[in-house]
């Protein structure tokens, strides 16, 4: 009868677990959040149309709107299509992202595990972490073309970086309880490292990953903008050289979302593997 | 069950007439602990310690804050070295951890990703893998400290006391000889304690484990054991060893008894005495 009960109020759980984020982004205040929006598009397409603003300075949210429509709907060989580009963009971003956290946390972990490594490296990597890495960005282009690569290699930059620093944080801060529970049980070294580190750093990664997901986009749009055929931030830049706003406007819409996008996904990957951490936390950070 | 250890203070054989253990399963000789500090200075921890422990014995280890008493349980746990001396479990010296030791810590120390259940079993998965786990032994020791029904459950949705016993049951789920326990139940509340109190003592009797209990609380050190070390601050020695003959099974009525009292106030003076020294 217990058994049943607590199946029972488990299943329940796993059930309401999506629909509470969906209620929370949604219900309640998120009306507010709504109303707000369509309060700025409305006083933005009134002024607009009231005071003459030239298209070139700020395009009406009618005109955005039909910038993004026929974006996406033409066909993906049509140049004003958003697709092919979007489709680089997101590419470059993502392997970007998925070598700069793996190459981050290893070498987070290895640095934190040996101290001396640790000592001697870090002066370094704190300078290097002080300077603003987008200016290596035209470095890039002379070293490796005009191709995806580059582009790549500055998301992975920016991603690395809080991915390093994170992975060093979570092992710093394992509570010496833990390991000594381990050590305790005979653990091996790679025991503890998997079933006790690892996991006990899970938070300051996904603080690392929510920082990473926004940079590798950003990585990907520099990388873009300095030079390249194709891409979102090439597309926006041509915009832009055109005097097109609206298509401006448009692409910056589709940057956010995609960001909004890949921080949802991060959100959503910590609940389903982290949720012990921040259980007293509210929604969204 | 009537072999006590040897007595080693004078003190002991006056008023404790008991026989002495043919066959200790704890031997403590000549235990010293230094500390190196940053500086280089050595920093005595534990000074001369002897003592010897008898299968089935419930021993706690009562003195001030930084008088070694952790250290001495995580040197027997074999997590930490110590500079000289001897030690050793059934008769082998003490090198390294061994599952013939289950460790209690001053927190719960359950890892939050893990439901309970896999906590309790976490021991066993670390040392024969996830494969030789006894789900029946598990259920069964959970539902001992009335943790039935809460297998699936993840440490958070515990109370405190919940999940200091679900680490008790971790520490007895691979059956040791020895239940270490480093001042389990000093983060929980006066009643949630006394129960916890009245609840290892039943484990114990049941199960007949030999428990090294840490404490600074006089009272509970007194309630629990056949035997008290009291330890002196900084360095850390023993002060005395006073054996408790308070009639078992012990209610928790028996603190307000005026035998209860007298071994309670000799405790305390004992410290109080050697905090007036070291201070």
């Amino acid at each position: 009868m217990t058994m049943q009960q607590t199946d029972r109020d488990a299943a329940l759980f796993q059930a309401s677990r999506p629909m509470r984020i969906l209620r929370r982004v949604a219900g309640g205040d998120g009306i507010i959040s709504f109303a707000i929006l369509i309060a700025i598009l409305l006083s933005w397409q009134a002024a607009v149309s009231l005071l003459d603003v030239p298209a070139f300075i700020l395009p009406a949210p009618t005109e955005v709107l039909a910038w993004l429509i026929r974006g996406f709907s033409a066909a993906p060989d049509d140049p004003v299509s958003f697709w092919p580009h979007l489709g680089v963009t997101l590419w470059e971003a993502l392997v970007g992202f998925v070598a700069g956290v793996i190459v981050g946390v290893l070498l987070g972990f290895a640095l934190a595990h040996w101290p001396r490594a640790e000592r001697i490296f870090y002066p370094y990597i704190q300078a290097f972490n002080g300077l603003p890495k987008i200016a290596i960005a035209p470095l890039m282009v002379v070293w490796l073309g005009f191709g995806l690569e580059p582009k790549i290699w500055m998301a992975a930059i920016l991603v690395f970086f809080p991915m390093m620093i994170n992975a060093m944080a979570g092992y710093h801060s394992v509570d010496p309880d833990r390991i000594d529970l381990a050590r305790a049980c005979n653990a091996t070294r790679t025991q503890i490292f998997f079933k006790i580190i690892v996991p006990s750093s899970l938070p300051f990664l996904f603080a690392g990953l929510h920082m990473a997901s926004v940079l590798a986009i950003l990585g990907a749009i520099v990388g873009e903008f300095v030079g390249a055929t194709r891409g979102l931030g090439m597309l926006l830049l041509q915009y832009n050289n055109n005097m097109q706003m609206g298509g401006v406007f448009a692409l910056l819409i589709v940057l956010g979302a995609l960001g909004y996008g890949l921080n949802l996904l991060m959100q959503l990957a910590e609940r389903k593997y982290c949720f012990w951490a921040r259980r007293s936390k509210t929604f969204g950070h | 069950m009537n072999a006590v250890a040897t007595p080693l203070y004078p003190e002991d054989r006056t008023s404790a007439p008991k026989t002495a253990a043919a066959d200790p399963l704890i031997t403590c000789r000549s235990l010293n602990k230094v500390y190196k500090t940053r500086s280089g200075d050595a920093v005595d921890a534990l000074v001369d310690l002897n003592f010897d422990i008898a299968k089935g014995e419930f021993i706690s280890v009562v003195g001030p804050s930084g008088c070694g008493k952790s250290t001495l349980l995580k040197i027997m746990a074999g997590l930490l070295d110590y500079t000289s001396g001897d030690i050793a479990i059934s008769g082998k010296a003490v090198t390294g951890p061994s599952p013939q030791n289950g460790l209690v810590f001053q927190q719960p120390n359950l890892l939050p990703w893990k439901t309970i259940a896999e906590n309790v079993y976490f021991p066993v998965e670390i040392q024969q893998g996830r494969r030789a786990v006894n789900m029946t032994l598990v259920r069964e020791l959970m539902s001992m400290v009335g943790l039935k029904g809460f297998e699936g459950k993840y440490p958070h949705e515990l109370s405190g006391g919940m999940q200091q016993r679900a680490a008790i049951v971790r520490a007895l789920v691979q059956d040791p000889a020895v239940l270490l326990m480093d001042e389990p139940f000093g983060a929980l509340d006066a009643m949630t304690r006394d129960m916890m109190n009245v609840e290892l003592l039943k484990i114990w009797s049941k199960h007949r484990k030999t428990v090294i209990f840490i404490t600074h609380s006089i009272p509970e050190a007194v309630f629990l054991s056949d035997r008290v070390i009291a330890m002196t601050p900084r360095p850390g020695e023993i002060a005395e060893i006073i054996p408790i003959d308070l009639p078992r099974p012990r209610p928790l009525d028996v603190v307000n008894t005026p035998e209860f009292g007298a071994y309670a106030k000799r405790l305390r003076r004992l410290l109080n005495a050697n905090e007036d020294i070291a201070g």
